[in-house]
């Protein structure tokens, strides 16, 4: 094929696609669920406090899960449209490609609902802004919005897939089945199964891929005869298969989860136990910056060591007191590392950015939802951390003096008091 | 329709399009057919200049210039211009045919199948229609599909008949009639012979004459004090074609 009729080809198709996309944003139900997920965003950004961080994680997970569920929904309907239309005859006699007109059908369909997600998270940045937050804050939606965006990739693909080979969008909604079943089944699904944690979101974009592959090349079979042959889908199938093996093998291999594997360096750090008197116990785990951080990193100083889940309540307001800490004794030998218990290794870097954190967030990558807090991960076993978020104070030679658990250290007060008895009893700092 | 549109695979036999075999040579017979479905729908939210321009990339009409010259003609030949930036959504039964039509011969097809294309319009929108067809006749092979015989009379130089899958007639319209000639009676009758005559004749007509009835019949012979022979009509010869047992090709 020459560059010429390439250059053509090309050009046709985002001239065709412009008309997919025009197909579903000029309809009222398009324009309704925007406005919707606008309103929800905007309620979502009503919170207390200027930093952004909690609200782009919230934001992270309507968009994994519920907007997961509306995209399944928007995808299976875009599949049948055809059918329901009653425009299928006239498309399909066309002398098109299949694998193009499925991928027209899949793009445009997935990039409207893509705008949909965009309103909400918009929804939720203005009611920041509106809040006080600044630009750079805001930035913290951003990686958030591309998390839920692969997420709702592999629903839409799923969905589409189903809807379009089966003909039915009830088939479809099994896409959506399949994320409300991972939301509800946290507590006996791998972490491997979820595809909303970011570490997970390269493999389930390579199965999205394979599953798209494989629906162009079914939707060609189905169109009997359609010639000439599929061009992209056997050899996209077969490399975003082989993309999809590997990835998830890899992160079988490195991850922890009680389900597939155990990490012998997590294990080793549930050995430790920690409790008043006793040495802080250490680790190893990447800071916002991807950094890899311990507590070795700060000899001499008095630690304030605050374990925290990002999906409680009180994150926000217990970040911003962390940081004011951080800030009035920072200078004389304090420092705060925060340890963020989650199973989504995007949600520590969120918290770090949209809450404008001067202390290190660490990720601890051993997290895994299950029913028993002290097994949520080995590092909160060891500190006993029978409720989030827990705050341990360590005089400078790393010993504990006290944890505060639960509710009371979200004032700071109480944290507080504990740094200046540290201080009081060691106020030199070298 | 199905199988000479590429939509369905026969489940035997096979048909041959300019030299292209429905089996196996779809794509390239997808490219010299237009194709006006009787059940279709257009998207809604599309005005009818979007919709053609749709249609026309679907049909890799890559070059921008021509493929908008085409769409314009298209437009002025429908009598559609004036509507091209409304939503087909809000057209009428008539103008969503016109569409149709349009989106059939965006890639000058030269062979354009019409599935009864004038089925649920009222009678301007059907003579509209009509005249348009007759019009594009000159130009390509049109494949008509109809059960209204002012369709055939408008359009076809050749008319083939189908009844339960089997073909009972092909030729051209003299034809046609020809295989009715000198067997079409008009019978001034009484109403209570009415069904007497029905049981012996196929009745192709009935038109009421104060109290009389004026029965048209198709029969060889007729055996009635009042009866004379008249000129066939189409629908004559359709009905007679129906009927009858065996095939009649010229």
């Amino acid at each position: 094929m020459s560059n010429q009729s390439q250059s053509a080809g090309f050009t046709t198709w985002l001239l065709l696609f412009k008309y997919e996309l025009l197909t579903g944003l000029r309809t009222a139900a398009w324009r309704g669920i925007a406005l919707a997920a606008l309103l929800y965003g905007l309620s979502l950004g009503h919170v207390d406090g200027t930093g952004c961080g909690v609200t782009a994680l919230d934001a992270g997970e309507t968009g994994c899960r519920l907007f997961a569920l509306v995209t399944a929904v928007w995808m299976s309907l875009a599949a049948v449209r055809d059918t329901a239309t009653r425009t299928r005859v006239i498309v399909q006699s066309r002398p098109q490609r299949s694998e193009t007109l499925a991928s027209l059908r899949f793009t445009g369909a997935f990039v409207q609902a893509l705008g949909l997600l965009a309103a909400l998270f918009v929804g939720a940045a203005l009611a920041r802004i509106i809040g006080g937050s600044g630009l750079l804050q805001v930035g913290a939606f951003v990686p958030q919005f591309i998390r839920a965006s692969g997420v709702c990739l592999f629903s839409a693909a799923l969905s589409f897939a189903l809807a379009s080979l089966s003909e039915s969008p009830i088939a479809g909604l099994l896409g959506g089945l399949y994320s409300l079943l991972v939301l509800a089944g946290k507590e006996y699904l791998a972490r491997l199964y979820d595809p909303a944690p970011v570490q997970n979101l390269s493999a389930y974009v390579a199965v999205s891929l394979f599953i798209l592959m494989l629906t162009m090349r079914f939707s060609a079979a189905r169109r009997r005869g359609s010639s000439p042959p599929p061009l992209l889908a056997v050899p996209g199938a077969l490399l975003s298969l082989a993309a999809a093996i590997l990835l998830f093998t890899n992160i079988a291999r490195s991850g922890h989860d009680p389900h597939i594997r155990l990490n012998p360096t997590l294990e080793l750090m549930a050995a430790q136990d920690t409790q008043a008197g006793a040495r802080a116990a250490g680790f190893l785990f990447p800071d916002q910056h991807g950094n890899p951080t311990s507590l070795a990193d700060y000899p001499g100083k008095v630690l304030v060591i605050a374990l925290l889940s990002p999906h409680d309540v009180d994150t926000g307001s217990m970040l911003t007191a962390l940081n004011a800490l951080q800030k009035k004794y920072g200078a004389r030998g304090v420092q705060v590392v925060g340890v963020c218990l989650s199973e989504d290794n995007s949600a520590a870097p969120a918290l770090a950015i949209g809450e404008g954190l001067v202390f290190p967030l660490v990720t601890d990558w051993g997290t895994s939802s299950v029913p028993e807090k002290l097994a949520m991960s080995p590092l909160a076993g060891a500190y006993r951390a029978t409720a989030l978020p827990s705050v341990a104070v360590t005089d400078r030679r790393r010993r504990i003096i006290d944890i505060v658990r639960g509710a009371s250290v979200t004032d700071g007060r109480s944290v507080t008091d504990l740094v200046e008895q540290a201080l009081k009893a060691e106020p030199n700092w070298q | 329709m199905s199988i000479l549109s590429t939509l369905v695979d026969p489940t035997s036999g096979t048909a041959i399009i300019d030299g292209n075999d429905v089996r196996h040579k779809k794509h390239e017979i997808r490219q010299l057919l237009g194709f006006l479905p009787q059940d279709f729908g257009l998207y809604p939210v599309l005005t009818a200049y979007e919709t053609l321009d749709y249609m026309a990339l679907l049909c890799s009409l890559h070059d921008p210039i021509a493929r908008r010259e085409r769409i314009e003609g298209l437009l002025a030949r429908m009598n559609l211009t004036a509507v091209k930036d409304r939503p087909v959504g809000g057209f009428s039964g008539g103008m969503r045919q016109r569409v149709g039509l349009a989106q059939a011969l965006l890639n000058s097809p030269k062979l354009l199948i019409v599935d009864e294309p004038t089925a649920g319009l009222d009678p301007e929108e059907r003579i509209r229609v009509r005249s348009l067809l007759a019009e594009l006749s000159g130009e390509r092979v049109i494949l008509l599909s109809t059960h209204l015989i002012e369709d055939v009379q408008a359009v076809a130089d050749r008319v083939g008949i189908l009844h339960k899958g089997r073909l009972r007639y092909v030729g051209d319209i003299p034809g046609m009639l020809a295989t009715v000639q000198g067997k079409v009676w008009e019978i001034e009758a009484r109403p209570e012979e009415l069904n007497e005559l029905r049981g012996k004749y196929l009745e192709t007509g009935l038109l009421r004459a104060g109290n009389l009835l004026k029965i048209r019949v198709a029969a060889d012979r007729v055996d009635h004090p009042k009866v004379r022979s008249i000129e066939p009509n189409l629908e004559d010869a359709y009905i007679w074609l129906m009927r009858e047992p065996e095939a009649t090709a010229s």
